[in-house]
C-alpha cells in the first residue's frame, strides 16, 4: 500500500471516528423523532384525520427524515453509528405519563386547545391563554389541568433523558418536544413564539 | 341641591322666566349661583298643578332640570313649603324612580330610597366624567338615612345588592354577588361599620374559587380611616357550617396591606374542603383529597410579609390515596416564625401514613423557624411491629430547590411479612433493621447522602445511591444499587415457596429503578458462597421451578431423579439486566445461547443450564414469584 492510500485510509477512519463522536454527545435527530412519535401519539385524535390525506403521510417528519438520511453522503458513513443510538420511547414510567397526557388530552385539553383558551409554551408546557369565554368555576378546573399536565410532561421529560441513560439531556430532550408540541398544533391552536408573544399556527 | 330654605348664605338667580300655562306653570332660570360657588344653569322646572310661591308652596310631581358641571340631570319633586310656619318636606325621585330622596324640617337627617338602582347606569347617566366602564356592576335596593347634623349615613334596613360583578384581573373575579348589607357610616369620625351578608354568586381569588349559593358567608367589622392614608379593617367572616375568622390589616387606597393577622378556625373540615379547600388542592397535585375534623390557622405579618403562622390540628383527618398520604386523628399545633425562633411544635396522631409508609400511634416534637427543622430530643416512631428510632434529624434550606437533611436514625426490627404485605408482595419472612443515613432534597429528588444499613435475612443489605423522586407526585421512582451478602437462602426460599435451597447468597442489584412500585430498571447478579459449616442443598421442587424460568415444565420430576428430595450443588448464579421490559438472563457461563444456573456438586449431578437468555420480565417475575409445581 503506498503511503498516498494509508493516509487516506488513516483519514477515512479519522472521519469516521469523529463523526461518532458527535453522535455519542446528543443524537439530535433521534431525540426529535421519539419526541415526534410520542406527541403524535398523544394528540392521535387530530392525526387520525390528517392521516386519511395520504399524500401528506409521504411528506411527514419521519419519511423526510430517513430520505434526507440516505441521500446525506456524510451518513454513509456514520449510519453504523446512527443505528447503535438507541432512543428508549418506552418504560413503566414514560408510558404510564404518555397515558395519563393521552387520556387528558382526549378528555378536555384539545377542547381547549380548539377554543385557544390555553397554548404551548415555548418551554414545552402549556398555560392559560384566554379564559375570558370560561365560568369561574371551570376556570378553576382549568388550572388543576394545566398544573397536572405541566407536573406530567416535566415528569416525561426527565424520564425521557433517565431512560437514555443520560440525565443530563433533559434541557435538550425538552426543546425537541417543544418543537414537536408547536410542529403538530393543529392549526388555529396558539402557542408562544420563541420570544414570548402568543400566535396561532 | 341646597339643604335646607333656611340657609342664610346669598343665592343668586338670572333670567328667571314664569310662564302660566293651564297645564300648569313652567319656571326657566339662566343660572343660580349657590354658596360655595356651586353654579346651576339652564333650570327647567315645570309643575302640573297651580303654583303658589308665598306663604305656602306645594307641588307634586313637578318635573327639574338642570345643568351643572357640564352634565345634564333630570329629576321628579314633591315639594310642600310653608315659610310662615318654617316647615317644608321635598321629596326628589329620580326620573326612573331608582332614587328617591325626602328631606322635612322636623327631622334631623335625609332619607334615600333605592330601588334596584343600578349604581354603573345611574353614575354613567348622572356624570359622564366618570369611567363606568371599570366600576363594579351591581343592583341596590334599600332604605338610607342622612343625618344632617351628625353626619352619619348609615342603612335603615338591610339594603339588598345584587349582580354585584368586577373583574380586577383575569384570576381575580367577582361575579353576581347577591346579598345585603346594613352598615353605618360616620363622616366626621371617618368609621365605618358594615355587616354583610353573601348568599349568592360566585369569586375566584387566584386558586380560591367560592361559590357563595353553595358556601354562603356573614362578614361584619370595622374600617377606620387615619390620618396618614391608611385604613384600619377588623372584619369577622362567617360560614355557618365551617368557617369564623376574625382578621385585621391595614391597607392604602393602592390596596398595599401591611399589619396582616388573622385567624381562621375550620370547624368542620369536610365541609371547608369540599367547598373551599379541595379546589385549592387538586391545583397542587392533591386532588381527591378527603378530611374531617376541625383545625386552625393563625397568621401575623409585622413586616410586610407573613412572618409567623401556626395551625392547630383537633381530631382531624386527612386522607389522599393517590400519594399514599393518611393522618387520622391528628391533633396539636405547628408553629412558624421567620423572625425568632418559634415555639416549638407537637403534633401526635393515632396513625399516619406518608408514601406509603405506616406510623403507628406516636408524638412529634420539633421546632419550625424560618427555613429550618429540627426534631426536639430523641423520638421512636412504631413502624409495624417494629421501629424507626431517630436520635436526631434536622433539615435546612426547607424552601429552596436544595434542602438539606441530617439524619440520625436507626430501624428497630420490623417483620418484612408486615412489610411485603403492606406492598401487596409475596410475603416474606425475616426481620429488616439497620441504618438511615441523612438525605438530601433537590428539585423532586430525594438523595440518601450515605449507604441503608438493613439486615435482612440473617444476612447484610446495603442500599446505596438511594433516591426517591416524585414520592407525592406522577409516576414515583425510587432508585437505588444494592449490595447483600449471607443470606440465608432457606429463609429467601421459604419466603416465596420456591422449594428448599440451603447456603449462602450473596449479590450486587446496580441500577434499580423502581416507578410506581413496579422494578423498570436494573442489571443484578445473585450468587452463592460456600461457607464453613452451611450445607449447599437445592430440593427437587426448587430445581424444577429454577428450570421453569427457562420455560422447561418438570424438569427432575419426570425423571427417576425424582426419587431424590434433594440434590447438592456447588454454585448457584444468575443474572438479570433489565431494560425496556426486557431482562437479559445470564449465570455461571455465559455463552451466546446458553447459560448455567445451577452446577451440581455431588451425585447425583446435576446442572440447570438455561438456553432462554432474554424474557419478559413480567413474565420472568411471574415464574420466579409464582412457580407452580406440576408433578
Amino acid at each position: 500500500m503506498n503511503k498516498w492510500s494509508k493516509s487516506m485510509l488513516l483519514s477515512s477512519f479519522v472521519f469516521v471516528a469523529a463523526c461518532v463522536t458527535i453522535n455519542v454527545y446528543f443524537p439530535a435527530a433521534e431525540v426529535e423523532s421519539a419526541a415526534e412519535k410520542i406527541v403524535k401519539d398523544v394528540l392521535s385524535d387530530e392525526n387520525a384525520e390528517n392521516s386519511t390525506d395520504e399524500q401528506s403521510n409521504i411528506l411527514d417528519g419521519d419519511n423526510i427524515r430517513y430520505l434526507a438520511r440516505q441521500i446525506n453522503p456524510l451518513n454513509w458513513f456514520v449510519s453504523s453509528a446512527h443505528a447503535q443510538v438507541d432512543i428508549t420511547l418506552s418504560s413503566p414510567a414514560i408510558n404510564q405519563i404518555t397515558a395519563k397526557l393521552k387520556d387528558r388530552f382526549s378528555v378536555s385539553l384539545k377542547t381547549y386547545l380548539n377554543s385557544n383558551v390555553i397554548g404551548f409554551t415555548n418551554d414545552g408546557l402549556v398555560e392559560i391563554v384566554d379564559a375570558s369565554t370560561l365560568g369561574l368555576k371551570d376556570r378553576q378546573a382549568l388550572k388543576k389541568i394545566v398544573a397536572d399536565e405541566n407536573r406530567d410532561r416535566l415528569a416525561l421529560y426527565r424520564e425521557m433523558a433517565i431512560a437514555n441513560n443520560h440525565p443530563e439531556w433533559e434541557a435538550q430532550i425538552t426543546d425537541a418536544f417543544v418543537k414537536q408540541w408547536i410542529a403538530q398544533a393543529k392549526a388555529g391552536w396558539s402557542y408562544q413564539n420563541s420570544t414570548g408573544q402568543w400566535v396561532k399556527k | 341641591m341646597p339643604s335646607s330654605p333656611s340657609q342664610s348664605e346669598t343665592w343668586q338667580l338670572s333670567g328667571l322666566n314664569i310662564k302660566t300655562q293651564q297645564q300648569g306653570v313652567k319656571l326657566k332660570l339662566e343660572s343660580v349661583d349657590l354658596p360655595g360657588d356651586y353654579q346651576l344653569q339652564n333650570i327647567d322646572y315645570y309643575c302640573p298643578n297651580e303654583l303658589h310661591i308665598y306663604p305656602h308652596h306645594q307641588c307634586e310631581r313637578a318635573t327639574l332640570s338642570f345643568n351643572y358641571n357640564k352634565q345634564n340631570y333630570r329629576t321628579v319633586l314633591d315639594s310642600q313649603f310653608d315659610f310662615r310656619n318654617n316647615a317644608w318636606q321635598v321629596g326628589l325621585d329620580s326620573t326612573n324612580k331608582q332614587l328617591q330622596i325626602h328631606a322635612n324640617a322636623n327631622s334631623r337627617s335625609i332619607e334615600l330610597k333605592l330601588n334596584e338602582l343600578i349604581l354603573k347606569d345611574f353614575v354613567g347617566q348622572y356624570s359622564q366624567d366618570t369611567d363606568v366602564t371599570t366600576m363594579p356592576e351591581i343592583k341596590l335596593s334599600g332604605d338610607f338615612a342622612l343625618g344632617t347634623d351628625d353626619l352619619v349615613f348609615q342603612s335603615s334596613s338591610p339594603v339588598k345588592f345584587s349582580g354585584l360583578t368586577y373583574e380586577y384581573s383575569d384570576d381575580v373575579i367577582i361575579a353576581e354577588l347577591q346579598g345585603d348589607v346594613s352598615f353605618v357610616l360616620d363622616i366626621n369620625q371617618q368609621v365605618l361599620q358594615y355587616d354583610v351578608h353573601i348568599g349568592g354568586g360566585e369569586m375566584l381569588l387566584n386558586e380560591l374559587y367560592v361559590d357563595f349559593s353553595a358556601y354562603p358567608l356573614t362578614a361584619n367589622g370595622e374600617v377606620i380611616w387615619q390620618s396618614n392614608g391608611w385604613y384600619t379593617v377588623s372584619a369577622s367572616l362567617k360560614n355557618k357550617q365551617s368557617l369564623n375568622l376574625e382578621a385585621q390589616f391595614e391597607f392604602d387606597d393602592s390596596l398595599s396591606w401591611r399589619k396582616l393577622s388573622f385567624m381562621a378556625h375550620v370547624v368542620d373540615a369536610f365541609h371547608f374542603n369540599q367547598n373551599i379547600l379541595g379546589g385549592i388542592l387538586g391545583i397542587y397535585g392533591f386532588g381527591g383529597t378527603e378530611m374531617s375534623g376541625q383545625f386552625t390557622l393563625s397568621v401575623q405579618s409585622v413586616a410586610n410579609t407573613l412572618d409567623q403562622w401556626s395551625i392547630e390540628f383537633d381530631d382531624y383527618y386527612f386522607l389522599n390515596e393517590r400519594r399514599k398520604i393518611t393522618a387520622e386523628s391528628l391533633s396539636g399545633i405547628l408553629n412558624w416564625n421567620e423572625q425568632i425562633r418559634a415555639e416549638n411544635s407537637q403534633l401526635h396522631w393515632q396513625a399516619l401514613e406518608l408514601a406509603g409508609l405506616p406510623i403507628n400511634k406516636s408524638t412529634a416534637l420539633f421546632n419550625l423557624t424560618a427555613d429550618e427543622f429540627n426534631l426536639e430530643g430523641e423520638h421512636s416512631f412504631p413502624v409495624f411491629d417494629g421501629a424507626i428510632d431517630i436520635s436526631q434529624w434536622q433539615m435546612s434550606a426547607l424552601f429552596s430547590e436544595s434542602l438539606d437533611m441530617s439524619l440520625n436514625a436507626d430501624i428497630s426490627p420490623i417483620s418484612l411479612r408486615l412489610i411485603t404485605e403492606k406492598m401487596g408482595w409475596p410475603l416474606m419472612a425475616g426481620k429488616i433493621s439497620g441504618n438511615i443515613p441523612g438525605m438530601v432534597k433537590k428539585d423532586q429528588v430525594i438523595e440518601f447522602l450515605g449507604a441503608l444499613n438493613l439486615d435482612v435475612f440473617e444476612g447484610s443489605m446495603l442500599v446505596d445511591n438511594l433516591s426517591m423522586e416524585r414520592l407525592f407526585g406522577v409516576a414515583p421512582v425510587i432508585a437505588a444499587d444494592v449490595k447483600f451478602e449471607g443470606f440465608d437462602l432457606s429463609l429467601l426460599t421459604e419466603t416465596f415457596g420456591f422449594g428448599l435451597i440451603t447456603g449462602k447468597l450473596h449479590g450486587v442489584i446496580d441500577g434499580l429503578r423502581i416507578t410506581n412500585w413496579k422494578t423498570d430498571r436494573l442489571d443484578a447478579e445473585v450468587y452463592t458462597v460456600k461457607t464453613k459449616g452451611i450445607k449447599q442443598t437445592i430440593s427437587q421442587r426448587a430445581i424444577d421451578n429454577i428450570s421453569s424460568l427457562g420455560g422447561i415444565q418438570g424438569a427432575i420430576s419426570k425423571t427417576f431423579l425424582r426419587f431424590f428430595d434433594d440434590f447438592r450443588y456447588s454454585n448457584i448464579k444468575l443474572s438479570c439486566k433489565l431494560h425496556n421490559s426486557v431482562c437479559e438472563i445470564g449465570g455461571i457461563k455465559n455463552t451466546s445461547n446458553q447459560f448455567t444456573i445451577v452446577e451440581g456438586g455431588g451425585i447425583p449431578n446435576i446442572n440447570i443450564v438455561g438456553y432462554v437468555r432474554s424474557i419478559n420480565w413480567d413474565e420472568f417475575i411471574s415464574r420466579l414469584l409464582n412457580a407452580n409445581y406440576e408433578g
